[in-house]
């Protein structure tokens, strides 16, 4: 089964960012960034759109399928 | 253009005021305890009170002037306290449930209904054991709707817990920042 990579952590990371600070920009809880960043949880189009835009990139190059 | 359906508008729109509010924050984690706590104490008061009276006691008299006081000095202290309870709660922003709350809320909910189930028949059994005829009391006419409201309390409260334990699950190896 696919399993879903993000680099969240990373571009976070780069900006100083906190995850509380990020789940306070695209309007979700902290333990939904953590999931997120764990691969746990599959964010709605929306969400990561949103967070794509956070960080100025696209959605493909934040999130990707591995087998 | 990228059309919303009205459940994300709505999302939107309380995120937006759960910003805005000056009120002290709390949080969705702390508000589902509050609500599980509050449902189980509810429910079970009722529970214990309708066994009280239609299962260990069914010879008492429930026209007697002693337990009629006792009863509405019980109802005021729990009005008054509730009045309390209320008064405090209102000086809190409750946080919105996000996406990833809302699918778990669903899965808590349809877990819930199978433990709430087997619990009651559990207990139904039990009670039986113990008193013959203690159901059919329970069942009787006049409290069947005490015994509803009961039950729905209960069901209430597992699906908060249940919703507790399931982020609990998710968040257990979550990185302190």
């Amino acid at each position: 089964m696919p399993e879903l990579k993000t680099k969240i952590k990373e571009l976070r990371a780069s900006r100083n960012m906190k995850q509380g600070d990020l789940a306070e920009l695209v309007g979700v809880r902290r333990e939904t960034i953590i999931r997120l960043e764990k691969g746990q949880y599959n964010p709605s189009l929306k969400l990561a759109m949103d967070i794509a835009h956070i960080f100025e990139t696209t959605v493909e190059d934040i999130f990707t399928f591995e087998e | 253009m990228i059309r919303y359906d009205h459940s994300e508008i709505n999302e939107e729109k309380q995120r937006t005021a759960y910003r805005k509010d000056k009120r002290k924050p709390m949080n969705v984690r702390a508000h589902t305890k509050l609500n599980a706590i509050t449902a189980m104490f509810a429910g079970l008061f009722m529970f214990f009170m309708l066994l009280s009276f239609d299962v260990f006691a069914p010879e008492a008299d429930k026209d007697d002037p002693i337990i009629i006081t006792i009863f509405l000095v019980l109802m005021l202290g729990m009005m008054i306290s509730g009045f309390i309870w209320m008064m405090n709660l209102a000086s809190y922003k409750m946080e919105p449930d996000d996406e990833l709350s809302k699918q778990t809320r669903g899965k808590a909910n349809g877990l819930a209904f199978a433990v709430w189930f087997i619990t009651v028949t559990a207990l139904f059994f039990i009670l039986e054991k113990v008193r013959t005829g203690a159901v059919s009391a329970l069942f009787a006419q006049g409290n069947f709707f005490q015994l509803e409201i009961s039950g729905l309390l209960t069901y209430d409260s597992i699906r908060h817990f249940i919703f507790l334990i399931l982020d609990r699950q998710e968040m257990s190896d979550e990185e302190e920042e």
